[in-house]
């Protein structure tokens, strides 16, 4: 029955599919140097989906803004990191929401990403939004171990949609990114 | 000049902030995937016996082929024998197996390959794989990065086999050796960064050692260096090395470095995965 609630929830949610992110920002661990700072630039301009990066060099931030009505990848931005050389250690993402029904160690689809929200009040959001994801490789390997206190489901080592998140067919196998409404 | 080097190490030892993009020596990081670069490294060595300066030209080209290894081609080329000379190449493989990171500090490890092959007279029990001897080495390297403090430590094996038809004419287990190395650097300007256009200048000292392991003799340098990025993504070096002790025999120990290196990155496209 929980699964069933869990799949209807999914569904209803989809009302906030198609809103791109007004922004994505992430700090890069392991470095220190311009050069390196540098690499990350030019790996994130690679990707083609990306309009424009505005780095903070002293503390590694990349502000990202994204090519309207083209597809995007979380997973292509932290892979072009890590080709750098380096790791990603904070990734958040800017929605503009409406309506958002959230609720703690639930599933929903934001923009056709799906959505596992961990350590967030249940609400109801409205306005610029930020969410971080915590998924492995999207935060220091220390906060994704702190984090793990925050759900028993196995989509949260993976990553990927397990028969613990929905009994829906179709529902495994899926790509699912752990999220917090951050302040 | 030796007494200078040796304070100006101390005084990098002393401050905090450094760089890994050592002069002499690779850090355990590698470059990024799908980046090349190419670097000159010029030596001017001073041969004592003949009382003149080897002028030693390495071009190299440097590819990362993934965010885990990386590969350089080498070249010799040297004036040792009057006039410069042709005399062979290296190939060199380093692989990152391991890497903590966490915000402005990381610790790597990397293990690297490097095959030499060399066609001039075998003119010292040293064995040096920069233009010298033809033979292979094995090694580790770990690198620590902490609030732009870096400090690395290598440690690895070599054999020096016959450079062609000049043969290895020391006895056989001469031929194996031992290097070993601990780098340190120092950012010393900017203080504070703020555009990928600023000059970027560190300080580096680096202890570069080598033991026979048929002789027992022992080498061991201290190497300064000064190292300038321009636009972040040009290098250039100025370094010397000096001896510490100077046991093992070699036909130049004491000289400088001058070294430019330049990084294009994303020269080709990650093919996509086909799902």
């Amino acid at each position: 029955m929980k699964y069933i609630i869990i799949f209807i929830f999914i569904v209803l949610s989809i009302s906030s599919k198609g809103q791109a992110p007004l922004k994505i920002s992430l700090q890069a661990s392991g470095l220190t140097c311009s050069m390196c700072n540098n690499s990350i630039n030019k790996a994130l301009y690679a990707l083609s989906f990306i309009d424009h990066v505005e780095s903070e060099i002293k503390d590694s931030y990349f502000h990202i803004s994204l090519k309207k009505n083209q597809p995007y990848s979380f997973d292509e931005i932290k892979t072009a990191v890590e080709d750098a050389g380096f790791f990603v250690a904070k990734f958040y993402v800017y929605y503009e929401v409406n309506n958002l029904v959230v609720e703690s160690d639930t599933h929903t689809i934001v923009d056709n990403n799906l959505m596992h929200f961990l350590h967030t009040k249940n609400s109801t959001l409205n306005g610029e939004t930020k969410f971080q994801i915590l998924n492995r490789g999207f935060v220091t390997e220390k906060e994704f171990k702190s984090n793990r206190k925050y759900t028993k489901m196995a989509c949260y080592d993976t990553g990927i949609t397990k028969s613990c998140c929905s009994k829906e067919p179709g529902m495994e196998g899926k790509r699912i990114f752990n999220v917090t409404v951050s302040q | 000049m030796k007494v200078y080097s040796f304070i100006l190490c101390l005084l990098i030892c002393s401050i905090a902030n450094a760089q890994e993009l050592f002069v002499f020596t690779e850090p355990a990081s590698n470059m990024p995937a799908r980046s090349m670069a190419v670097r000159a490294a010029n030596s001017f060595m001073y041969n004592e016996s003949e009382n003149k300066y080897n002028y030693h030209l390495l071009p190299s080209v440097m590819w990362g082929v993934s965010r885990k290894l990386m590969l350089h081609g080498s070249l010799f080329m040297s004036t040792r024998n009057q006039s410069f000379l042709f005399e062979g190449g290296s190939f060199y493989a380093k692989w990152r197996f391991f890497s903590r990171d966490d915000i402005h500090s990381h610790f790597r490890m990397a293990a690297y390959g490097k095959f030499s092959s060399n066609n001039s007279d075998v003119h010292q029990a040293a064995v040096d794989f920069m233009g010298h001897n033809s033979g292979y080495e094995g090694g580790l390297v770990a690198t620590k990065l902490k609030n732009k403090l870096a400090i690395s430590g290598n440690v690895s094996f070599l054999r020096a086999m016959d450079n062609g038809r000049q043969k290895f004419h020391y006895s056989d287990d001469q031929r194996n050796a031992i290097s070993y190395s601990l780098s340190i650097g120092k950012l010393i300007h900017p203080k504070e960064y703020s555009s990928y256009q600023q000059t970027n200048i560190n300080l580096m000292c680096e202890i570069l050692g080598q033991s026979n392991l048929g002789n027992h003799l022992h080498y061991i340098d201290l190497a300064p260096s000064i190292q300038f990025i321009f636009n972040s993504n040009l290098r250039v070096d100025f370094g010397y090395r000096a001896p510490l002790v100077n046991d093992l025999r070699r036909s130049t120990s004491t000289g400088w470095m001058i070294g430019g290196e330049y990084n294009f990155y994303n020269v080709y496209k990650k093919k996509k995965n086909k799902n």
